[in-house]
């Protein structure tokens, strides 16, 4: 095993939710990749199409480095599932690399209400068994599927479509950087903000809208978002 | 013994921590409990000021974890109640002048001499917050019916229920007559965003500041309307089955939020 100071350079850790391949967050980039070479061939070939989790701590990983790491991980058949960057511009890049981030390892108890399920058409989506609170955050490079309510100053940032089974009041963004086609299904849709693709919408402060929530669905159509009652097919 | 330490938080500042902390140690005390209140509020103390221990004050929070005295020199007698004690804050260090571990000692330290270890919580989610939520093993989370208080209060929630699981919540300051003019978030309004138990909800009332710079909490006072429902809060911390009186309105201020872009 490769150290720096007496710190792992890379270390291999079998979780409840899957093989996490953990980088040192410190040590310039060439070690770490040299280290997790050796590693993997120490493994021989143990790993080979599994989905694993990439976990770069506090790393600010650049395009380049990146590049070089998913090289070397599909030369040794290794498919990412997902990444955990602490570094919002880590995520950034990742996102936009299209690997699926979070911000944090959810583990165990969290794990459990939280899943990544793949559609028949190839989409993945991440289904979240929990609202959402005011300061918390999801970016998922899918679609999102929430059971509970997303509250103000909570915020999902979603690749594709994003369906809250429950009261959506704080911002969401599906469509994520500019897929015009994604939608929003909420039981009761009062977002303050909702963006879909490259449009936004605002909550409009002075109308007074009450009565039974219903199920809605925004969508963009002649270049605006639009909401109307969802009735059970898009 | 080992007593249940409580963490009484808000998020947001000036929604009534330190008087309900103030006002449940009494209820609890009352009640025959041993109690001791710690004042979480590191530079910024005034759970002696509500209580009227201020000039009984030698040593304090910081003084204990630094090992300067024992735990018992700091821990000041109530005057009404022989068996409720307060750990008065330090007035000139800062919230990083102990650690969360140090708090989760002292915690433990005082749950096996008391009932119940309240901890009066700093405003705001940093280090103050931190320390305070360490040393407990619930939460009491307490808002006003007011949007901004609200949001805060879910905040906070969201932190605690990483490490302490649901709190329970109490509504402060609710105002009859602004909540039938539809002018404030009623009850249900504050419960369908925050989705936590409500251990319950205490009205406006002037007597609470003036009890406040008496130093004799409301709870003490028959009367008052805020001290009953103080005194009802505290039945259900020990376990009684005691109703929530509604205060509901008719759909106002928090109705006309929200709502909507162009509809078809």
């Amino acid at each position: 095993m490769v150290q720096r100071g007496g710190v792992d350079l890379f270390s291999i850790k079998g979780l409840k939710s899957g093989p996490t391949f953990l980088f040192d967050d410190q040590a310039p980039f060439p070690a770490v990749i040299t280290a997790v070479e050796e590693e993997l061939s120490r493994a021989n070939g143990f790993f080979r199409d599994s989905p694993v989790i990439l976990h770069f701590g506090d790393r600010h990983l650049n395009k380049e480095e990146w590049w070089t790491l998913k090289e070397m991980l599909h030369r040794e058949g290794l498919v990412p599932r997902y990444a955990v960057a602490a570094a919002a511009a880590s995520r950034e890049l990742l996102y936009k690399e299209g690997l699926p981030v979070r911000e944090h390892l959810q583990l165990s108890a969290q794990e459990s209400k939280k899943a990544q399920v793949t559609a028949a058409g190839g989409s993945t989506a991440l289904y979240l068994r929990r609202g959402l609170r005011s300061g918390q955050k999801e970016v998922f490079g899918g679609e999102v599927v929430l059971v509970g309510d997303v509250n103000q100053g909570a915020e999902i940032l979603a690749g594709g479509d994003i369906i809250v089974v429950g009261t959506l009041r704080g911002v969401v963004h599906a469509g994520y950087p500019d897929n015009a086609d994604a939608v929003v299904i909420a039981l009761n849709l009062t977002p303050l903000q909702l963006r879909i693709g490259p449009f936004i919408a605002r909550a409009d402060e002075e109308q007074n809208h009450r009565g039974s929530p219903r199920p809605e669905l925004a969508r963009v159509k002649d270049e605006r978002i639009v909401v109307e009652p969802y009735q059970g097919k898009l | 013994m080992s007593g249940r330490a409580i963490v009484i938080t808000s998020g947001k500042g000036g929604v009534g921590k330190t008087t309900a902390t103030a006002n449940l140690g009494l209820g609890l005390a009352r009640h025959d409990r041993k109690v001791v209140l710690i004042d979480g509020d590191i530079g910024l103390r005034n759970l002696d000021i509500i209580m009227g221990l201020e000039n009984r004050i030698v040593y304090h929070l910081v003084d204990v974890v630094r090992g300067r005295c024992q735990v018992r020199q700091a821990l000041v007698k109530d005057k009404r109640f022989p068996h409720l004690a307060l750990l008065p804050a330090s007035q000139i260090d800062q919230k990083e002048a102990i650690s969360p571990e140090q708090m989760r000692e002292l915690a433990a330290q005082l749950k096996e001499d008391f009932d119940f270890v309240l901890i009066d919580c700093p405003a705001g989610i940093e280090q103050g917050f931190r320390n305070a939520v360490a040393g407990a093993d619930e939460a009491i989370v307490i808002t006003t019916p007011d949007v901004s208080p609200v949001r805060d209060a879910d905040r906070v929630i969201g932190l605690l229920q990483n490490s302490l699981g649901d709190p329970q919540l109490i509504i402060n300051r609710m105002s009859t007559q602004m909540v039938q003019r539809g002018d404030m978030l009623d009850q249900q309004d504050v419960l369908d965003i925050l989705a936590v138990n409500l251990l319950g909800i205490v009205p406006e009332d002037e007597e609470v500041v003036v009890a406040g710079n008496r130093g004799s909490p409301v709870v003490l006072n028959e009367k008052s309307q805020s001290g009953q429902a103080y005194g009802r809060i505290v039945r259900r911390i020990l376990g009684e089955d005691v109703p929530i009186p509604e205060l509901n309105g008719h759909g106002g201020i928090f109705h006309r939020l929200g709502k909507l872009f162009s509809r078809r």
